[in-house]
């Protein structure tokens, strides 16, 4: 575990990385759906 | 017998059934659930943050001598949670793996053998084969996660070069050298005390890298401005040299470097003292506004008005390194950070003692200090009873020559461009000797015997100007003309409108 300072300050950067990976995957799975279908 | 094929048939159906069955269930459980552990364990690490995720094996670890400031996230610690975040669902898929192990092995040891085993063998097929599909899922997302990862660290730094170039092109278009007080050395950027309240951590270098991109976090947990566009001047500075507190807000105002040289007794230190009064003059009529840029520069020209006020001598210049005293010029044209060096005569004389002058190399302009009442050849020609007069005021030290050549030499050795520099020669005591008509160059050559200096210094410098001054204080309080003469021409180079220049 990193100290309380780190995790403060970590805080958004990991939200960050979570809300992106989180949308490149859904993109990722739509386009692949949009390929099948189409 | 019919009894029996119908068994067996029926038990075939039973079998062509349920085993698929159990199987597309195990798979389609494990082909998903796979990923959403990953996702559940990248939700843990990333945003829950709960106590008794699995430490990173790889934690990131700053070098010896670094900044007490907290790592920039992807700067190490954004691959250290990317690890985190796989070595958790690498052990919540194990969990879940051993979780339809121990179902299968409760199949196989049932009490309905020919019911349970065909489904066992289902759930186990379908399981190998989901988990397979699941692992290549989650790798698949985990790599997404590091693209993500690495394209945003390639983002923080390219965002970091291009505002650390904004910033010193920032300092360029204002031409702001900045130059450290008391070890005389460029500073190529201030060093900051951390501003949080009982915290002194010092950060050497605080522009946007490894410890944050527009600003950084100390050890003590208070933000920091990362670049003087974004008011780190506001901070407490120091020399990342000598570690010496830099009070005059380095960065904010471009510095002006000024060196008075010239032999011992010439009256440096009482022309130093005539500027700062005449400036502290100039504040007082609302002209401009000057002030004694740090504690050092308060407490050692705080009584220049006094000295001169009073007539009394200034005290013998240390022979020890000088500090520069510093003082922020406001006028109608901007702020200038003045540095005026003023050094003991005696280390003009000796080489080794001159090179250890650092701030010659830093300076564009020069003011070279001759009392003329030390030329053996001016003072020989003036009468007894003049020379018994001004005898106390006259400087014993050798030959201004000297003091020129050597100070000439140092600063051509320290790579100071003199075609591009610029030098003031002043000739002092003129409130003893008086002002001679004429130009002031033909009368140091003609009365002073200083033609090769004048000559020297004419063909060294790209520009050279001669004065005499009077560092004294009129009954009005007002300064002698001369030494706003003398300072409108020292800082009109550097774009310094002063009183009654007329621009």
């Amino acid at each position: 575990m990193t100290g309380p300072v780190e995790e403060r300050t970590y805080r958004w950067p990991r939200r960050y990385v979570f809300g992106v990976t989180l949308a490149a995957i859904i993109t990722i799975i739509m386009l692949l759906v949009l390929w099948l279908v189409v | 017998m019919w009894l029996g094929v119908a068994l067996a048939l029926f038990y075939l159906v039973y079998l062509a059934i349920v085993v698929p069955a159990a199987a597309l269930v195990a798979g389609v459980t494990y082909c998903l659930g796979v990923p959403a552990r990953y996702f559940i364990a990248l939700g843990r690490v990333l945003v829950v943050r709960p106590p008794g995720l699995p430490a990173p094996q790889h934690q990131p670890r700053l070098p010896a001598g670094a900044d007490p400031a907290v790592l920039q996230y992807f700067y190490g610690p954004a691959v250290a949670d990317a690890e985190q975040a796989i070595r958790a669902a690498y052990d919540d898929c194990r969990r879940f793996w051993d979780a339809g192990a121990g179902r299968i092995r409760s199949f196989f040891r049932g009490d309905k053998p020919w019911v349970n085993r065909p489904l066992g063998v289902g759930v186990a097929a379908g399981m190998a084969v989901g988990t397979a599909a699941g692992a290549v899922a989650a790798a698949g997302c985990a790599l997404i996660q590091l693209v993500v990862v690495g394209v945003s660290a390639g983002l923080a730094r390219a965002a970091g070069a291009v505002l650390r170039g904004a910033d010193s092109a920032f300092l360029r278009v204002r031409n702001i050298r900045m130059v450290c007080p008391a070890c005389s050395e460029r500073v190529p950027y201030p060093g900051y005390v951390c501003p949080g309240s009982g915290c002194a951590r010092r950060h050497r270098d605080v522009r946007p890298g490894r410890f944050g991109i527009v600003r950084r976090r100390c050890q003590c947990g208070t933000r920091m401005s990362n670049l003087l566009l974004f008011g780190s001047a506001r901070m407490a500075a120091f020399c990342p040299h000598c570690g010496h507190p830099l009070e005059h807000r380095p960065g904010e105002a471009p510095e002006i470097v000024l060196p008075f040289f010239g032999a011992t007794g010439a009256g440096k230190t009482r022309l130093l003292f005539s500027i700062v009064t005449q400036l502290q003059v100039w504040t007082k009529e609302g002209q401009l506004t000057a002030e004694l840029a740090d504690s050092v520069t308060t407490r050692e020209l705080d009584a220049a008005e006094r000295v001169l006020r009073s007539g009394s001598a200034t005290a013998k210049t240390p022979v020890q390194l000088p500090r520069a005293h510093v003082i922020r010029v406001s006028s109608g044209k901007g702020t200038r950070i003045l540095h005026m060096f003023d050094a003991a005569g005696e280390r003009f004389y000796h080489s080794d003692r001159t090179q250890e002058l650092r701030y010659l190399g830093q300076a564009r302009t020069f003011i070279l200090v001759i009392d003329p009442l030390s030329v053996e050849a001016f003072w020989g020609r003036l009468p007894a009873g003049r020379r018994a007069e001004l005898g106390p005021a006259r400087s014993t030290a050798p030959s201004p020559d000297l003091a020129y050549q050597q100070t000439h030499q140092e600063i051509e050795a320290m790579g100071v461009p003199l075609r591009k520099a610029r030098l003031a020669v002043v000739f002092s005591r003129a409130d003893l000797i008086g002002t001679p008509e004429g130009d002031a160059a033909e009368w140091a050559r003609c009365e002073l015997g200083l033609g090769n200096l004048i000559r020297s210094a004419q063909h060294s410098f790209r520009e050279t100007c001669f004065f005499h001054t009077a560092a004294v204080m009129k009954a009005d309080g007002d300064m002698d003309e001369s030494i706003s003469a003398l300072m409108r021409w020292v800082l009109a180079g550097d774009g310094v409108a002063l009183p009654g220049d007329g621009s």
